[in-house]
């Protein structure tokens, strides 16, 4: 059966596979038509004759779905898939929770499941990454170390939702849904799939760019956060897909598509993005990043009594915000401040940017080198320090900044 | 290259770049000087169109010893080609050939000019100045020039222990960067190899001389100046030449070989060595330097001597190291080469700005702006200590990097 989507009173039906992002815009369309023209506020959501549905189109919808739930108030009910595997896909995966949360329970994840999952705060990344690499490293026996690339990956996205969601605090009185992330291991490819949606601002309104497909050409090919994850994909072999406001890119293994603008004009207000990358390649990280390779490896440094910053989180800006005050805290008191690294295998590059990059920028490089120990730091982290300096002390504070 | 007489003239044409063309000269001194008697004679170098150390350096020692034991004076005629007549005055040839109309240079660019020792302090400062000159030249690694300072000892203190030579030893050094080879070229003029050993055979002497002997001073190793050298050229990929008298040995990887010249039946009063080695083998100094089955490691070399620090760390004074040379690009540039050459090191460089009241802008991009954007950030700190800076050398530090890294965004 070919997928369809029809509207019928309060319900919205939706038949046959449900498995692209340019489907689910004809349900999003079916949505917006539903609360926004319609004003309906009970709408039921009937999956029955639905045959089988992928995270690339139903993480998605989650924002859509909760969005309309906590701003207007509207309520959706779940009309299960009749097929059993696909339903208990939809419990499972935490779909069912979020379209109804009253009549199905959030399942959490584990070694085995990677369900969707949502967050709306900076110092919820993290523990969510750390079950999502748990989850992969359990799935494929890979040492976390080794899944830089992957954790990175997560780090990028899930942060770049973040900045959407104060940007969208700034422009709207609406409350935005948040993320929402969810990852999947292709057992046949090896891939690892993830999927990362956010109902803020979309790349346009961010970049206050008027052409959707052009912002979205520039968040991608600007230096920023996302063109690291396209390298990864591309770098693995996988695909990469984006989706904002009108815009769209589509990359796969046989070379990626134009940057285009949906032809129906159904917008998806926020971003949804999608990556495939390896994971059976520690070398990934470095390559897609072209991280510095300095021809020497840094000295331990010689301990000082310098004190020592707790390094809490280290996955988001508002982390690296908040360590940066610390350490000028410190600064203020001893003239000196450390920070450790030890057991940490990688730091997202909003958090190096925030805490190290910027505090390079102000204090200078003598100073800099004279007053911040950093201990601890393995190759990958030392790595990505110097990125981040090395892009705010060339004065690429646009690059520097900008994660989408 | 023909080399004609007529008269109280010698004229050499054409490249002077083997050793067996000197031996032509050497027959010309000696039918002018020793068979004619001439005691004024004109080297005429005007249609030389090359030269090169390997042939001119050793023809010194033979000059020198015609002027101070018979009295002879010689006059030159420069070479017509600009870049030669240069070379000819830099290197000290000029010098040599008439001390009355040309005086002695000092270091230059990339070499070190010719210079006569004859005592052990002279020795160990022309060596020094050798070893600083390939540190700030050349991207080195510093067992090569430990294995490099080892056999310019060793062949220079030959001279001086063995020769027997009445005007001492010549030396000239020569960094090719591009080919990463080092060349030195030893010459005097005294009894050779062959009486030195009473050894009656020059070539058979000359073969026996660079055979591992096995004996003598376990701990120097001396006694195995020449076997050393041999192959701390030969393993280089680099290549050995010594003459003595009629002898000449020729060395490279694929063994020493006796190699029938032109000119080898005209006798060379002394005994020339030309070393000439690779830089860039990590592995030289043990590779090449094994007596009795075991590496010599000599303890306190060069880089030790002038860079080592009371601890662990290396020390780079700049005061020391650049003297009036501060303000100039090239002089940061080979401050920078000593600096890298330092960092192969797994130790901490120190560079000491005590005494200096102020850097060029130029020096400091050479030096620190260039040296962080190349190391990255994190390594330059952690490798890189600065010490003793003033306020406003530490400014212009910092704008040197910040200007770099602009410069050169990532």
């Amino acid at each position: 059966m070919p997928f369809q989507v029809e509207q019928a009173d309060e319900r919205i039906i939706v038949r046959g596979e449900l498995r692209r992002f340019d489907q689910l815009r004809v349900l999003k369309a079916a949505l917006f038509d539903a609360v926004e023209r319609r004003g309906l506020r009970a709408i039921a959501l009937d999956f029955a004759e639905c045959v089988d549905a992928g995270q690339a189109a139903l993480l998605p919808l989650l924002p859509v779905v909760v969005g309309y739930r906590e701003s207007v108030g509207a309520a959706f009910s779940l009309v299960e898939p009749n097929d059993d595997a696909l339903q208990r896909r939809f419990s499972e995966a935490n779909w069912a929770h979020f379209i109804d949360p009253e009549r199905h329970p959030l399942s959490l994840p584990d070694a085995e499941r990677s369900p969707a999952q949502r967050f709306g705060a900076a110092d919820e990344i993290e523990p969510i990454v750390a079950g999502v690499v748990n989850f992969v490293s359990s799935q494929t026996d890979t040492a976390r170390e080794a899944l830089a690339a992957l954790e990175w990956t997560l780090y990028e996205l899930m942060d770049n939702v973040m900045s959407h969601a104060d940007d969208h605090a700034s422009t709207s009185d609406q409350p935005p849904a948040g993320g929402f992330v969810q990852a999947a291991l292709d057992e046949q490819t090896g891939h690892v799939e993830l999927v990362v949606a956010d109902g803020g601002a979309g790349i346009a309104q961010r970049l206050r760019m008027r052409r959707h497909e052009q912002a979205l050409a520039r968040a991608v090919r600007g230096g920023g956060g996302l063109q690291g994850v396209f390298r990864i994909a591309e770098l693995s072999a996988g695909q990469f897909e984006i989706n904002s406001g009108f815009g769209l890119l589509h990359a796969s293994r046989r070379g990626p598509d134009a940057y285009r603008t949906d032809k129906r004009r159904i917008r998806y207000d926020g971003m949804a993005v999608r990556c495939e990358l390896r994971v059976d390649d520690p070398a990934l990280l470095a390559r897609a990043l072209e991280l510095p390779h300095s021809p020497h490896a840094p000295l331990p440094p010689t301990e000082t009594d310098a004190p020592s910053v707790p390094l809490q989180a280290i996955g988001s800006r508002a982390a690296g915000r908040s360590v940066r005050e610390q350490i000028e805290q410190r600064l203020r008191e001893n003239g000196r401040a450390a920070l450790d690294f030890g057991g940490i295998p990688i730091i997202s590059s909003g958090f190096a940017d925030e805490a190290l990059g910027r505090l390079f920028a102000a204090l200078g490089p003598r100073a800099f080198m004279t007053r911040i120990e950093l201990r601890n730091a393995n190759a990958t982290i030392e790595s990505l320090i110097d990125r981040a300096i090395l892009r705010r002390a060339s004065g690429d504070s646009e690059r520097a900044g900008l994660s989408a | 290259m023909p080399v004609n007489w007529d008269a109280d003239r010698i004229v050499v044409r054409g490249r002077l770049t083997r050793f067996d063309e000197l031996r032509r000269i050497c027959a010309g001194l000696f039918d002018r000087i020793e068979q004619r008697g001439y005691a004024d004679v004109t080297l005429d170098f005007a249609g030389c169109d090359a030269a090169t150390e390997a042939a001119m350096l050793p023809l010194l020692p033979v000059l020198v010893d015609y002027r101070e034991t018979q009295g002879v004076r010689f006059e030159l005629v420069e070479p017509e080609r600009d870049e030669l007549r240069r070379l000819f005055l830099n290197a000290n040839w000029a010098h040599f050939i008439d001390p009355e109309r040309y005086a002695l240079r000092g270091q230059f660019a990339e070499q070190v000019p010719a210079q006569r020792f004859v005592a052990a302090g002279e020795m160990d400062s022309i060596v020094n100045e050798v070893m600083h000159l390939l540190f700030a030249r050349m991207s080195i690694e510093r067992k090569t020039l430990t294995a490099l300072e080892w056999s310019m000892n060793e062949v220079m203190d030959n001279v001086l222990s063995h020769a027997e030579s009445p005007v001492g030893g010549f030396v000239q050094a020569t960094a090719y960067d591009r080919a990463e080879r080092v060349e030195f070229v030893v010459a005097d003029a005294g009894i050779g190899v062959a009486a030195s050993m009473r050894i009656r055979d020059a070539e058979g002497a000359l073969r026996q001389a660079i055979a591992e002997t096995g004996t003598r001073d376990r701990v120097s190793n001396m006694g195995n100046g020449l076997y050393g050298s041999f192959r701390v050229a030969a393993l280089s990929g680099g290549e050995f030449e010594i003459n003595s008298g009629t002898g000449l040995l020729y060395g490279s990887q694929r063994g020493a070989v006796e190699q029938a010249t032109k000119f080898q039946r005209i006798p060379y009063k002394g005994t020339a060595v030309r070393c000439g080695v690779g830089v860039n083998d990590p592995d030289l100094l043990a590779k090449a330097l094994v007596f009795g089955g075991r590496t010599h490691e000599p303890l306190y070399d060069y880089v030790e001597r002038r860079y080592g620090g009371e601890g662990d760390e290396m020390v780079f004074s700049v005061k020391d190291e650049l003297g009036q040379d501060l303000g100039s690009r090239s002089g940061g540039r080979r401050a920078r080469q000593v600096v890298e050459n330092l960092l192969r090191e797994d130790r901490e460089v120190v560079l000491d700005f005590s005494d200096i009241p102020v850097i060029s802008s130029s020096f400091a991009d050479e030096v620190l702006g260039r040296l962080f954007v190349q190391m990255g950030p994190r390594a330059f700190m952690s490798r890189i200590r600065i010490q003793n800076a003033n306020p406003t050398i530490e400014g212009l530090i910092d704008r040197a990097i910040l200007q770099r890294t602009r410069a050169e965004p990532t």
